[in-house]
């Protein structure tokens, strides 16, 4: 009997297919795009809100985004794309005045044209403190902000509808304000729909986006549709898009690999491997070119980082190459703050932080330990898995050179309170994801006006009335050129002092089916699916 | 039996009382919500505005005693994270994880007493063996293993069940949680067929099922009758820790099979600190598992009377 059960477990295992090791299906082999299909998302994370002044995580925004047509966008290139607006704002000639034409032909999914009043509305809905939008006090340069945020004024002094334009007036010059236009919370709305719905609102709002809400089944899926009456004639191409919450990133794996998810954006180190090795996979997987930066933040208030030379040590002890390849090609290395795309980054940048031990030590040298530093300096992690590993790597290369580290572990929420608050944290890792993509959103992280008791800005509390200096007069700099050179300059103070020692850009693989055609990924979209097209029937290959 | 009951009502009361005040001190001072929820991009002001606008500024002791007559006026607040109302995210949830534990449930009953009474009459043979290794592996293997395990073998390379998920209408929810309530209930059969087959075998030794047999009841009757109405007793005591073990295990299982339950809320709640959710699954989450314990107390009074009047 024991040998028959054996066998017959012999035959199950054997006769059973092989995990797939490429793709399950494939398109039909039409290279035209036709309308149709249903595109199947899922995520771990739950969609918090539909609501566009309110939402700052990266999956709502992503559902918002379907859902709403917003005042901007921005082209894979990082250039600014009218959308609601017909035309790029024409700014004043004293750069004070902002005036952005609207599109006299966009609808709500209710049938209602959109007019320069819901654009007006939408602003100062965004500025009202009770909304809690997080992105408000980046509108501050705006005529009249203070007193409407302070309810002295109904309305905001400074935007006004005039015609079938907005116009948007500053108290000062400030040359990211075009970026801070291109920003999703802008996105228009209908006051009737708000003022119907309540708290609603965020949960099935009407919308002026390619697709329109069919249901959202909280926890589980929303379904959602084409509009017909979307204003760029022939898009979308799919008739229904349903997104799954919750859905862990191991079994989303799975289920990508089975072929019942057709986009996959977060992958673990070994789900990462295994598609970037299989020659079946490669053709259907782009890095996701996202704009951030991510560091060693040393605390310049508490000893020993309060000499730039020990700052200095540990930014050359960092093998970036080494850390690079721990995380299976996910980080592309980096020894400045500003990444690639952004104004006054410079490949050749003369004080870039490099990996150099024998100069670490010199360092050391310099700030007074030749032998390295006597006491162990303190590093929080937080518990998210790459925090963890982030700490490992950081202990190794700097004990190479003479920096003891000990990691403390703590909750995700104590890391987040703690490295903002003064006198608190020798040391952390930690990043910064463009709000905006202009140069001003990443350096002013070090600018000592940031500095606060809790909730700082400048959470590594680096001082430099130099670098405070040439923010403030890169910020009003028309001049594109001379502007990119002071940011470049001010890019160069910081990687020399080392407030942070970076370490990458995030690069992280995105993979779809192939039979998902026209998806690319794209630097400050997270599911850009507006061109998407399904090439259906799709047919089983494995 | 009042007396009895009373005083085990009483008991469970206190429990319940003691689980919710230890986690509502642990949630106070494991971080700030309001960092948790806004994010490290929020402002000084914004923070402010949300510790006040949920009554996080109080001082703890106002906030306990807020909590506590919540619980009983159930006015459970709503979501930090998202707005709901937590009666109705409750309300949602708990009917998919009863489901789901329902299922594990029967699964564990049905397969851990065959495998039991298979044992036991196999005694020593293939099927003593084979529910020794199952026993094995069930106890010892962890749930996240075990539930990778099934869905990458039964969903992925198999394609017999989906890959997690919740489907829509009821057949396909039940279709969906097979795999989940299986990985749920692993642990639970082992622990039944272990259990029934000892009892099965000290039973089917005793002096009562010889008399019975020599008797002329048939092997079957004396199975029945005899062995396996004596091996229930603590199989009904162990109801009450296969309750506790299903809630526990759901957090995990939910989470690998993304079963849109309560288990799966909690991790999501306890990681963004969303308090209001995260203690009313704590009271409901305890209460179903005190209501289980009593009424498998109950239920063993009712079977044996030295318990009743202990």
């Amino acid at each position: 009997m024991r040998w028959i059960l054996a066998a017959s477990a012999f035959l199950v295992l054997a006769g059973c297919p092989a995990m797939p090791d490429g793709p399950r299906y494939r398109g039909h082999g039409s290279d035209t795009p036709r309308h149709g299909g249903t595109l199947m998302l899922a995520d771990e994370s739950r969609v918090r809100t539909l609501d566009p002044q309110v939402a700052t995580d990266t999956v709502s925004q992503a559902l918002i985004e379907m859902l709403f047509e917003p005042l901007y966008a921005y082209d894979h290139a990082m250039n600014l794309v009218p959308r609601v607006a017909s035309a790029l704002p024409e700014v004043s000639s004293d750069g004070l005045a902002f005036t952005v034409p609207i599109r006299g032909d966009i609808h709500f999914h209710s049938g209602r044209l959109l007019t320069p009043d819901d654009v007006v509305y939408a602003f100062e809905r965004m500025l009202q403190p009770e909304t809690g939008s997080s992105a408000a006090p980046l509108y501050a340069a705006i005529d009249g902000f203070a007193e409407f945020r302070a309810k002295k004024s109904p309305h905001v002094r400074g935007i006004r509808r005039r015609g079938d334009q907005v116009e948007i007036r500053l108290t000062r010059p400030d040359q990211s304000f075009v970026h801070l236009l291109g920003m999703r919370v802008l996105t228009p709305v209908a006051r009737e729909n708000v003022a119907a719905l309540g708290a609603d609102f965020a949960r099935r709002p009407d919308g002026t986006g390619p697709f329109r809400l069919v249901s959202w089944d909280a926890g589980v899926r929303l379904v959602l549709e084409r509009n017909p009456g979307y204003h760029q004639k022939g898009l979308p191409y799919l008739d229904r898009v349903i997104y799954q919450e919750g859905v862990s990133s191991d079994t989303a794996f799975l289920r990508f690999r089975n072929g019942q998810l057709d986009v996959v954006t977060r992958m673990t180190p070994a789900d990462r491997a295994l598609l970037t090795g299989s020659s079946k996979w490669r053709p259907f997987m782009q890095r996701s070119p996202t704009i951030d930066v991510w560091a060693l933040f040393m605390n310049c208030e508490i000893a020993p980082f309060t000499n730039v030379h020990v700052r200095r040590a540990v930014a050359f002890a960092i093998d970036r190459e080494r850390w690079a390849k721990a995380r299976s090609g996910s980080l592309a290395p980096t020894g400045q703050m500003l990444p690639p795309a952004i104004m006054g980054y410079d490949a050749n940048l003369p004080n870039q932080q490099r990996f150099d031990p024998e100069q670490a030590k010199r360092e050391l040298a310099l700030a007074g330990y030749p032998d390295g530093l006597p006491e162990p300096v303190t590093m929080w992690v937080s518990d998210q898995p790459k925090a963890r590993i982030y700490g490992a790597l950081a202990q190794a290369d700097l004990a190479k050179v003479g920096i003891q580290v000990e990691l403390k572990p703590v909750s995700f929420p104590i890391y987040l309170a703690s490295t903002a608050t003064r006198g608190r944290v020798q040391m952390f890792a930690g990043g910064w994801i463009m709000d905006y993509p202009d140069p001003s959103n990443f350096l002013a992280l070090l600018d000592s006006r940031g500095i606060a008791a809790t909730h700082s800005n400048n959470k590594a509390f680096y001082t430099n009335p130099e670098l405070d200096a040439l923010l403030d007069a890169a910020l009003i700099e028309r001049d594109a050129q001379k502007r990119a050179a002071l940011y470049r300059e001010a890019n160069d103070i910081v990687a020399r002092d080392a407030p942070w020692a970076f370490f990458a850009n995030q690069s992280v693989p995105q993979a779809w089916q192939p039979y998902v055609r026209g998806y690319r990924p794209h630097p400050a979209s997270w599911l850009p699916i507006n061109d998407v097209w399904l090439d259906l029937p799709r047919e089983r290959v494995q | 039996v009042t007396r009895f009951l009373v005083r085990r009502l009483a008991w469970a009361l206190f429990v319940l009382w003691l689980v919710v005040s230890a986690v509502f001190m642990l949630v106070h001072v494991v971080g700030d919500p309001a960092v948790a929820t806004l994010g490290e991009k929020a402002s000084g002001q914004q923070i402010a505005q949300f510790r006040a606008q949920h009554g996080l500024d109080r001082p703890l002791g106002e906030r306990y005693v807020t909590y506590l007559t919540s619980l009983i006026t159930l006015e459970l607040g709503s979501s930090y994270q998202d707005g709901r109302a937590v009666t109705d995210l409750i309300a949602t949830r708990l009917p998919r994880t009863v489901l789901l534990g329902g299922m594990a449930l029967a699964i564990e009953l049905l397969l851990g007493l065959g495998l039991g009474v298979l044992a036991a009459v196999q005694r020593g043979r293939w099927a003593d063996t084979l529910a020794s290794m199952i026993g094995l592996v069930g106890i010892s293997a962890p749930t996240f293993v075990t539930g990778l395990l099934f869905l990458g073998y039964f969903a992925v390379r198999l394609n017999w069940f989906p890959v997690g998920g919740y489907g829509a209408g009821f057949w396909e929810h039940v279709w969906h949680a097979f795999l989940p309530a299986l990985t749920l209930a692993i642990t639970g059969i082992a622990t039944y067929a272990r259990v029934v087959r000892g009892e099965l075998l000290e039973a089917l030794d005793s002096d009562y099922v010889r008399t019975a047999r020599a008797k002329g009841l048939g092997p079957f009757r004396v199975l029945l009758a005899h062995g396996l109405r004596n091996a229930l007793v603590p199989v009904v005591v162990m109801l009450g820790v296969s309750l506790r073990v299903l809630v526990s295990g759901a957090i995990v299982t939910e989470t690998i099979f993304a079963w849109p339950g309560m288990g799966r809320l909690a991790v999501e709640s306890i990681g963004g600190l969303d308090l209001p959710v995260v203690m009313a699954l704590v009271f409901v989450a305890s209460a179903i598992v005190q209501l289980g314990s009593l009424l498998a107390d109950l239920a063993v009074a009712a079977l044996d009377p030295r318990v009743r009047d202990a």
